[in-house]
């Protein structure tokens, strides 16, 4: 609990005179006035988050958050539990979604075991990062996911990891496994949020109508069953959350009291950033959202959270994809603010007032 | 004419058996059914454009073009003329907004002078592509821009830039620069899609209320007087185009003609595929539209080539920034299509049906 309670304290919002001393350079660049738009918008806030004007994103890393959840039993996905270690073993491998795109935007993928069910083999089993805090959360319709407690050292263990890698990364990218996480996500969004199940519930895998259905009765009953309190984040994470939701508002968290910004993949990792912002409101500030999800949901949690997605490619996959793709907007507008010319710099006429 | 005719002659739609064949491997992957939506659709055009399931993609050209405008004296930019030199100076000393964009996504930026009135200095002058049709073209408030044949020299020119990159460059972008070129795009985009002026016509670099009217004013009058032919793609360029927009136009058929993708960047280049379009309608198979610009006319140019853009960032720029940023994307949907596993290859279960 104190790594939780000290790591809340350190967080403090963007440096605004960084802000300001990018908004005056970004003004005088050889362009129309604002003219690359949310790259700008963007570049403010990494200068906000880094204190200065020569934010550097070299360095990238998606953490990719592992951990297995004891509603899938209830037939909330379309895929079988053991997919979360067979997915686990293809990162290793670098054959899954998130390997592909970390790379083409040239960012490093590390995994995380919060608490997979399945045994992971060979090198998987080796490299991963050990953090498992159960095997499994216990299936939310009979009663809490996990405990208080557990829920506290999954927060602990998302701070510890980012705080492990903190002199080897300038920028973090959110990502996770995990089979049956849109359901305990639909179900923290509902809560925090204070929406319906069926505002919050959509077809993960690939639902269809009556499987849907079904999937709004088991969030339903989950929040019945155990009435999170809306205004105790940690509660509601306990009750109805995961253990790899519980790590990422952890990195979240961790990486907003270093002052380093972090990209925020879809529906399951904006849960874990509501959970953290609910936290410590301060760490939205550290946030940038990568893009709009299919999953229902994922908007309320975006407005609730106050951000506005980068990307919009119906992208449904999670695992880091969508941070991977936005990491190359966050290159791009760093870019703009370290390497364009200003009107006087290149002896550009400007525009007539 | 006859390079513009063989090489209208020479553009054929995409591969369909490519596309198909990618088809069968993109439903395998492991992830739920398209769960990377709309960059597996591009990864579907890529395949059909090169006719490969590995389509290249690693030697990317943003080609702008750079063209001046008689228009540009009669008030309808906020930008003296002598910015286009100034801006292609800042292109060649890599310091412009598409400069640093397109080192961030490993692009490099080639610069064509297909008409710019003012004197380059000797650096710059050496350093890029010339094509130069005239000092900038005729003011079409007065009279037609350029004659037919100058429409065609300028359309011709722009094959010609394409022939003689392609055999170091798999993936084209667009690019442009040219004082008051906003002002040519409207005029052409309001009569290739038979709309009003004033639904055409954006603020272009930043004008007020009062300078929109005027600039609608302009074109307006200078629609009447010109009388473009909406049935003949060539008048509409020769009597309210520009050079740099026919070079343009003239890169993506060439471009098309083999087999290459185009990343089409904002409103002038996205007018430039619209006379491309008019000219040979299968070269649209090689387009990608990479973001929505600010400018409203590029919506409707958009809509009549039946092209959804990838990013939507409050883009304004042009340059072929927008374009140098969606290379991100073009790279990420072929490293989905190429190196991702399918679920055989990485023994993960697939989903019940």
């Amino acid at each position: 609990m104190e790594l939780l309670r000290n790591t809340l304290a350190a967080i403090t919002r963007q440096d605004q005179a960084a802000r300001r001393l990018a908004q005056e350079r970004l003004e005088q660049l050889i362009m129309p006035h604002w003219a690359l738009g949310r790259l700008m918008d963007l570049a403010l806030d990494l200068a906000g988050i880094s204190g200065g004007i020569t934010p550097v994103v070299k360095r990238k890393l998606i953490l990719v958050m592992a951990a297995d959840h004891g509603v899938a039993a209830t037939g909330v996905s379309r895929f079988g539990q053991e997919v979360t270690v067979q997915m686990v073993q293809s990162y290793f491998a670098g054959v899954a979604g998130c390997n592909v795109l970390a790379r083409q935007a040239g960012a490093k993928v590390a995994v995380v075991d919060m608490g997979i069910a399945g045994e992971l083999m060979g090198a998987a089993a080796d490299l991963v990062i050990k953090r498992k805090v159960a095997r499994g959360t216990a299936d939310f319709t009979r009663g809490p996911a996990m405990t208080r407690e557990q829920a506290i050292q999954a927060l602990e263990a998302g701070i510890e990891v980012t705080r492990a890698f903190a002199d080897e990364v300038d920028l973090f990218g959110t990502a996770e496994m995990g089979i049956g996480n849109t359901t305990s996500s639909s179900a923290i969004v509902a809560a925090l949020c204070r929406l319906s199940a069926a505002a919050a519930t959509g077809r993960g895998s690939g639902l269809n109508d009556e499987q849907l259905e079904r999937k709004i009765a088991i969030v339903e009953q989950g929040l019945a069953v155990n009435q999170p309190a809306a205004d105790d984040p940690l509660d509601v994470l306990a009750k109805v959350g995961g253990f790899e939701i519980a790590g990422i508002a952890g990195q979240i968290l961790g990486a907003a009291a270093l002052r380093k910004p972090i990209v925020v993949d879809g529906f399951i990792s904006t849960a874990g950033a509501l959970v953290a912002a609910k936290l410590a409101p301060a760490c939205t500030d550290f946030m940038i959202a990568s893009h709009r999800s299919m999953e229902r949901g994922h908007l309320a949690a975006l407005a609730e959270l106050g951000k506005e997605p980068l990307l919009d490619l119906n992208f449904r996959l999670g695992e880091g994809t969508g941070a991977a793709m936005a990491m190359n907007l966050v290159e791009g507008a760093v870019a703009i603010l370290t390497e364009m010319a200003t009107f006087a710099e290149a002896a550009v006429s400007q525009a007539a007032r | 004419m006859q390079l513009l005719e063989q090489t209208v002659a020479a553009i054929s739609g995409q591969d369909q058996a490519a596309r198909q064949r990618a088809k069968e491997r993109l439903d395998q992957l492991i992830m739920p059914h398209w769960a990377l939506g709309k960059l597996m659709d591009m990864a579907l055009d890529l395949a059909g454009m090169t006719g490969s399931v590995r389509p290249p993609v690693r030697r990317r050209k943003i080609v702008a073009m750079a063209g001046d405008h008689g228009i540009a004296k009669s008030g309808v930019s906020l930008f003296p003329q002598e910015v286009t030199v100034q801006m292609a100076q800042g292109f060649i000393a890599g310091v412009a907004g598409v400069n640093v964009l397109a080192r961030q996504s490993g692009t490099e930026v080639v610069l064509v002078d297909m008409g710019i009135a003012g004197e380059l200095d000797e650096k710059t002058a050496a350093a890029v592509i010339d094509r130069k049709v005239a000092r900038g073209t005729a003011n079409f408030a007065e009279g037609p821009a350029m004659t037919r044949e100058q429409a065609i020299q300028a359309l011709e020119a722009g094959i010609s830039v394409a022939q003689e990159l392609a055999a170091d460059t798999d993936v084209f972008g667009t690019g442009e620069l040219g004082i008051g070129n906003t002002s040519p795009s409207s005029a052409m985009v309001a009569t290739l899609c038979g709309i009003p002026v004033a639904a055409a016509v954006g603020r272009g670099t930043g004008l007020d209320d009062e300078q929109l009217q005027h600039k609608i004013r302009v074109l307006e009058k200078a629609l009447a007087l010109n009388a473009p032919d909406p049935t003949d793609a060539i008048d509409v360029l020769s009597k309210v185009g520009g050079f740099e927009i026919a070079g343009i136009a003239g890169l993506i058929l060439g471009a098309a003609a083999l087999k290459k993708p185009v990343v089409v960047d904002g409103f002038i280049s996205t007018a430039g595929a619209l006379l491309a379009a008019k000219i040979a309608p299968l070269s649209k198979d090689y387009m990608i539209a990479s973001h929505r610009s600010v400018e409203q006319g590029q919506v409707a140019a958009l809509k009549e080539l039946g092209k959804e853009p990838l990013l939507d960032l409050n883009l304004r720029l042009g340059e072929g920034s927008g374009a140098a940023v969606a290379m991100n994307l073009v790279e990420g949907a072929v490293a989905v299509l190429t190196e991702m596993a399918t679920f055989a290859e990485a023994a993960v279960s697939q989903a019940e049906r």
